[in-house]
């Protein structure tokens, strides 16, 4: 199997204020490393501060690591500058947590899914129009603007835009977290449709191990800026290792099964 | 369009008859060539300082016309502007009438007015000034120049405000603090030394056209500075956002990040800045007109045309009329700030939610 | 008599435009010491309903019928005076952010004292905030600090001490753990059961965590278009639902499927409330409908222990 995604001891430090004004240091990364072979689904659980976001930003170089390498196809995207990178960027895409700020509120939907298409503005508006039609949005609303959708359309819209590119490979940053169960449930649905449909990669960051179940082939958790056990979806819920996973999984039992 | 000015019109009335009437005010601006009855620099001497025309539809034998007419006016003593109405002598107003030979905008030369009255018949709306100028016709030329220089400079500050104040945001280091080091000089002196001080340090003696363009140069140089700076800060926030880091991993250009996403996002706070600020410009070169740096005779511009009546006494008191102008830069100003107003109500994209 | 007891209630918004029902004939009842969740999809009025008990509707709402019971007295007529009296006293309500509902400028001690009701010293108000912060087991330094300084757990947990410190016989949850980690909302889910049986509180626990609700309580009432679809016991619940709304949302749940099969969706989408369908809200969206269901609103049905407004389980009708 062909090894898509591939980092190496990845370190992050952040300079950041809170709400109150005090500056922190925060190690992000401390240190990850892990693979992703092709058309596979790797979850990565983790609470706040663990990490998982910032390194689902970092795997596609929304953030630059001060050490450690990402490898992409073979290519060292590490310290690759931005007008290098940009062609490459296609490649690989990100879908945000939260709807109601991942759209541009001044673009309409079939705008913002157009944007990155390469071609006519025939072509743009062709094939804009069938990643819109494929995620479900219904025609009337190509031309509305996002404030006229809800949080599961918003949603929808932001995985058309992420196809646009056609990519290989998707980071989808806790895409459920802010969704109603139901609507949860067609995202999931249509995020596995995809995936068979353009034969995609996931990077599936969560905090809710019941979805990471569901969607993952492989599950990394997370800790401190360090995943502390990773291995095949079964046999870590079967046989958790780390002291951690063992508690968490533990918690979920007791506080959330039915 | 029409969507917006309904949306205008149910948020904010008096934001929506502002509008009106600054659109009115404009064209009456564009088209003073033919709506004022007089140049602007004729003189009727014998007429000095004459009040307004008084417009009448009954005759002294009570007799109505269906055609408004003025009297002739009598002169008692023009160096006391003293006159009465001659009533033996009507004059119906006209309208499209024939007169002197004007050239439209300085290109179509026509004899055609808006209205008028013939034969010795004068009809001075707004009064005459000392030099028996008909202040009505004043005013109207007069407007091209106060309202035009509101709207270029603003546009001029807009445009570098808008350049400088994205870049400092969007790139910051050394470029943003050269920038903003600079935005606070300029924001440092008090603004209107600061137009003295520009103004004085050029010759008083320039051709009409120059001056202008002086002024609204010098006007947008100053403006500039406080709209980049606020601008500098919303690009800071929006930059931060998640659909520009989703702009970026989709490997949108900078530039078009900033064109096509982060600048209009902007445009909920600027377009109402604007609009709240051109009535500073416009006070501006009424200010220096009013001082005498800036249109000089015989152009008219509104405020020069108030630099006659400041501090002359006889004037105030005798020759109210004379203080026209002064109630348009009033006018106007109130328009553009309710017109602000309605329109930050509007482009509230945080009011866009529905209902 | 209940602790609580809702009786027809039907509350209002007015926007610009219109005045739109958002909780529809409401009816429910709260014993002592009983725990029931409220459970529900976002627009399904459930914190609606959280804060008319509370009566701390926003301005543009109004309780347009219906009676709320505390205690055996109305409040629905009773003014802002009285109410004071009663939220921290009869009625608590913690909510979802704590940092948003703690003043980041006075120091816990201080916001917590000033919830401290009856006539008592302030040396007296302290040592009941020093004896509520050991049960809510946040060590007594915490008095002296400031909200920033703490987590979200603890300060959850103050929230929560402030909630009960004044023994109120009916304590509201909206959501208090979905902005936690899992471990530490299992942390505040187990400090609550303590208090529960403790205090002998009662509780209405709003989320929209099937799972959890199943967890926390015995009864589950399940709202959908500003009504209350269905009250079962939680293990009934889950096992089997009466209302085609609880039965397709419980589909929803990831963790009944094997991995990456397809989940069964509900159809459509939740109804916007200045539009909702003729007769059951839930109609357009559900396998079972029937020509009645078009037309009329179904009235609530007792079915062994649960209660459930469906025309699947009886003929009987309300005008629309």
């Amino acid at each position: 199997m062909e090894k898509l995604l591939k980092t190496i001891n990845l370190k992050k430090n952040f300079m950041v204020k809170d709400k109150y004004g005090m500056v922190k240091k925060i190690n992000a990364l401390r240190g990850v490393s892990f693979e992703i072979d092709k058309g596979e689904t790797l979850g990565i659980i983790g609470e706040s501060g663990s990490g998982k976001t910032t390194l689902g930003k970092t795997v596609i170089r929304l953030i630059e690591p001060d050490e450690g390498k990402i490898i992409f196809k073979n290519i060292d995207i590490t310290h690759k500058k931005e007008n290098q990178l940009r062609p490459l960027r296609k490649k690989f895409q990100i879908i945000f947590q939260n709807p109601y700020k991942s759209l541009n509120p001044r673009m309409t939907a079939l705008e913002i899914v157009m944007e990155a298409i390469d071609g006519s503005k025939k072509e743009k508006i062709e094939k804009g129009e069938y990643l819109l039609n494929i995620v479900g949005i219904k025609k009337n609303k190509f031309r509305s603007f996002p404030y006229q959708f809800s949080g599961g359309e918003r949603q929808r819209i932001a995985i058309a835009r992420s196809l646009s590119t056609e990519p290989e490979f998707i980071v989808c940053d806790e895409p459920t977290s802010n969704l109603d169960l139901s609507i949860q449930a067609q995202i999931l649905n249509l995020f596995m449709d995809l995936k068979e449909k353009f034969n995609l990669t996931y990077l599936f960051i969560s905090h809710d191990l019941k979805v990471i179940k569901f969607v993952s082939d492989r599950i990394g958790v997370m800790f401190k800026g360090r995943i502390v056990e990773i291995g095949k979806t079964e046999e870590i819920i079967k046989n958790p290792e780390n002291p951690y996973v063992r508690e968490l999984f533990e918690i979920e039992k007791k506080q959330f099964s039915i | 369009m029409i969507n917006f000015l309904n949306r205008l019109r149910k948020k904010n009335i008096f934001s929506f008859i502002a509008l009106i009437i600054i659109f009115f005010l404009y064209i009456f601006s564009f088209l003073a060539d033919f709506i004022s009855p007089y140049p602007f620099d004729k003189q009727f001497r014998e007429y000095s300082l004459c009040p307004p025309t008084k417009i009448h539809f009954i005759d002294k034998s009570g007799k109505f016309h269906i055609r408004p007419f003025v009297y002739g006016i009598r002169i008692i003593n023009s160096s006391v502007g003293k006159y009465r109405e001659d009533k033996d002598k009507i004059y119906p107003i006209k309208f499209f009438v024939r007169g002197n030979k004007r050239k439209i905008l300085g290109l179509f030369p026509s004899n055609f007015y808006l209205f008028g009255t013939e034969g010795d018949g004068k009809i001075f709306l707004f009064g005459t000034d000392i030099q028996g100028r008909d202040v009505f016709s004043r005013v109207l030329y007069g407007s091209r120049i106060s309202l035009s220089i509101g709207l270029i400079g603003v546009s001029i500050s807009f445009i570098l405000g808008l350049f400088f104040g994205s870049i400092s945001g969007y790139f910051g280091g050394k470029v943003d603090n050269i920038l903003m080091r600079l935005v606070e000089i300029i924001m440092m002196f008090p603004s209107f030394y600061l137009l003295l001080a520009l103004r004085a340090a050029f010759p008083t003696d320039l051709s009409t056209v120059q001056i202008y363009f002086l002024i609204v140069v010098i006007l947008s140089l100053i403006g500039w500075a406080s709209l980049a700076r606020i601008i500098r800060g919303m690009v800071l926030s929006i930059k931060e956002e998640e659909f520009i880091l989703a702009a970026k991993s989709l490997g949108i250009s900078t530039f078009r990040i900033i064109t096509k996403h982060i600048i209009p996002n902007t445009f909920s706070y600027t377009i109402t800045a604007i609009t709240l600020s051109i009535p500073g410009y416009i006070l501006g070169e009424s200010a220096l007109s009013l001082i005498g740096l800036g249109i000089q005779e015989p152009y008219p511009s509104w405020g020069n045309m108030l630099s006659v009546s400041v501090g002359n006494l006889r004037i105030l008191t005798s020759a109210p009329w004379m203080l026209l102008p002064g109630f348009f830069i009033f006018l106007t100003i109130i328009c553009f700030n309710f017109l602000g107003d309605g329109l930050r109500d509007i482009t509230d994209p945080s009011l866009n939610t529905g209902y | 008599m209940g602790i609580l007891e809702v009786k027809n209630l039907i509350v209002s918004i007015q926007s610009l435009y219109k005045k739109v029902n958002i909780l529809r004939n409401i009816s429910f009842s709260i014993g002592k010491n009983e725990v029931v969740s409220l459970v529900g999809e976002s627009g399904s009025g459930k914190t609606f309903t959280a804060l008319s008990i509370m009566k701390l509707l926003p301005q543009a709402a109004k309780i347009e019928t219906g009676e709320i019971l505390i205690d055996g007295e109305n409040i629905i007529e009773k003014d802002e005076k009285k109410m004071v009296k009663i939220r921290g006293e009869k009625v608590s309500m913690i909510f979802q952010e704590p940092s948003s509902h703690l003043n980041p400028v006075f120091t816990i001690g201080n916001q917590m004292v000033e919830c401290v009701k009856g006539n008592l010293t302030k040396g007296e108000k302290k040592e009941k905030v020093i004896e509520i912060l050991k049960e809510v087991e946040l060590p007594e330094y915490i008095f002296y600090q400031y909200p920033h300084q703490l987590s979200g757990g603890m300060q959850q947990r103050v929230m929560i001490g402030m909630a009960i410190i004044n023994k109120p016989s009916l304590l509201i949850a909206d959501e208090p753990t979905t902005a936690l980690d899992v471990s530490t909302s299992f942390r505040i889910i187990n400090l609550l059961k303590k208090l529960i049986s403790t205090h002998k509180i009662s509780v209405i626990f709003i989320t929209h965590d099937i799972s959890l609700a199943v967890n926390f309580s015995d009864k589950i009432y399940v709202m959908y278009a500003g009504e209350i679809v269905e009250k079962s016991p939680s293990k009934k619940l889950i096992n089997s639902p009466l209302h085609p709304y609880s039965e397709k949302l419980i589909a929803c749940l990831p963790e009944k499927y094997k991995k990456r099969e397809k989940i069964k969706t509900i159809e459509g989408t939740v109804p916007d409330f200045s539009s909702l369908p003729s007769g059951c809200a839930f109609h357009p969206r559900c396998p079972y409908k029937k020509e009645i269901c078009e037309k009329f609103l179904p009235e609530e049905i007792k079915i062994g222990e649960s209660y459930v407004r469906c025309f699947r389980y009886g003929k009987i009708t309300k005008n629309n």
